[in-house]
């Protein structure tokens, strides 16, 4: 990674763009605090990521969980570790088990979930705390289209009080549901663009993304 | 804002420890060493007519030798094949203390697991008058050498991303270690170097504790040795970045 610099605000959703290998999955361990910076500075709330792991709200590549949990016991457990308790962690258990949609899953091992079902259970995990920032790598690949708009229609539903930045390979995606997207070519930032503006000018994402990484 | 200290997760320790005790490999675990070592004892424990647990220390060394590596190989190694392990680690909670949660739980299993032998202390007491100095000294040494086997298991579990390896180094790692402090090895052995080998391994220092005898130096020896592999487990863990 080169080079790669940019800033968010409150209520905003980035997209995180760029062909695979590009760096998406290492810029975001990096802003997660999973990997630390050979050089360069990333500060979230003016905090470094490691000291502000209450802010983050993560979901990492190809979505790992501990499967041998129920989908309760996951989240208890992840809120725990968030040092949640007593009514604190029911209401926020509540919270995301409504919003997530998974009532009805909440008794069910992980390892018998759907794929769809594991994405809800690691974004409910990735919210446990209520963070101000939520960082997702690719939160759709892998699930059906209804899937997917679910996912979607739920990223949506939360950001208007947090930060998002979330990877995709799915233009139509980011166009969608983005203020802004980054594009990532082979570890440097070649792309910074508001869609508001993009749509102004009248060029679209798809060829601004092929011109510019190919 | 409460004022919290990352630095040990008594919640970790409680979910490792809870799941050894209910995965199957666990509970396999668990029944395989029970069997074998009441078998062991009562194998010739009638022959021997003696009220001690000495031919089941003296096998305990090459028992562990199998039998732990099964328990650490996956503390690492399953979660960076899963990818659970960018989960943990991006919990507030330090790698430090991640590390030493994991190991704390491989090893209070372990201690439940030996505590199976029970039994056979309460047979010994109505048959006959077990010398309690030699059985303390057993068990303390029995569980250094077990805590030892597990430090380094779990350093190897997190150079890798596969049980198997691990279980496979771990075994091959101890067992050099075991034949370092045998007779057999050491007898060949210029006199300088055969002292420092056997100072080296494990079972050396282990013999002395089943033979009642608790020695400063072996206690030392084991307390470095822990500390060593679960620090540098901590550094492998942390080094994930390069």
């Amino acid at each position: 990674m080169n080079d790669i610099s940019f800033s968010a605000k409150t209520g905003e959703i980035i997209g995180f763009l760029g062909p695979n290998g590009a760096g998406k999955t290492t810029t975001m361990r990096l802003i997660t605090g999973f990997l630390i910076p050979t050089k360069g500075k990333i500060t979230i709330n003016g905090l470094p990521p490691k000291k502000a792991r209450d802010l983050i709200g993560y979901l990492p590549e190809e979505n790992p969980l501990y499967s041998r949990f129920t989908a309760l016991e996951y989240l208890t457990f992840i809120a725990k570790m968030h040092y949640l308790s007593g009514a604190q962690l029911r209401q926020r258990l509540n919270y995301v088990i409504e919003n997530c949609g998974l009532q009805e899953m909440a008794y069910q091992t992980i390892e018998t979930l759907s794929r769809g079902y594991r994405q809800r259970v690691g974004l409910a995990a990735a919210l446990i705390h209520n963070p101000q920032l939520l960082i997702m790598d690719e939160p759709t690949t892998g699930l059906d289209p209804n899937q997917q708009k679910e996912i979607r229609k739920l990223i949506q539903q939360i950001a208007q009080k947090k930060t998002i930045i979330f990877s995709t390979h799915i233009l139509s995606e980011a166009e969608a549901i983005c203020q802004r997207v980054i594009i990532i070519h082979q570890g440097q930032l070649v792309a910074q663009e508001d869609l508001a503006q993009l749509r102004r000018k009248r060029v679209s994402l798809e060829k601004l993304f092929s011109r510019l990484t190919q | 804002m409460k004022k919290r200290k990352s630095n040990f997760r008594p919640l970790l320790v409680k979910e490792i420890v809870y799941h050894y005790l209910t995965s199957p490999l666990g509970l396999i675990f668990a029944c395989l060493f029970f069997l074998v070592s009441t078998w062991l004892f009562f194998q010739d424990f009638f022959l021997i007519n003696q009220a001690s647990l000495k031919p089941l220390f003296n096998l305990i060394p090459f028992l562990f030798l199998f039998f732990l590596p099964a328990i650490t190989m996956n503390l690492f190694a399953e979660e960076k094949k899963s990818g659970t392990w960018e989960i943990l680690l991006t919990l507030p909670i330090k790698e430090r203390s991640v590390v030493i949660s994991k190991f704390l739980a491989a090893f209070i299993f372990t201690s439940l697991v030996i505590g199976l032998t029970f039994p056979l202390v309460i047979t010994l007491r109505f048959l006959g008058h077990p010398d309690w100095g030699v059985l303390l000294s057993s068990y303390l040494g029995g569980l250094f050498l077990a805590a030892s086997y597990l430090a380094l298991g779990l350093f190897l579990s997190s150079l890798t991303d596969n049980n198997i390896v691990a279980f496979l180094t771990t075994v091959f790692f101890l067992l050099i270690n075991f034949f370092s402090g045998q007779e057999v090895v050491l007898s060949r052995l210029p006199g300088l170097i055969a002292q420092i080998i056997s100072f080296l391994s494990l079972t050396f220092h282990y013999q002395f504790f089943t033979q009642g005898n608790i020695l400063i130096s072996s206690l030392i020896f084991y307390l470095s040795w822990i500390i060593l592999f679960v620090w540098l487990t901590i550094v492998s863990l942390k080094s994930r970045d390069y």
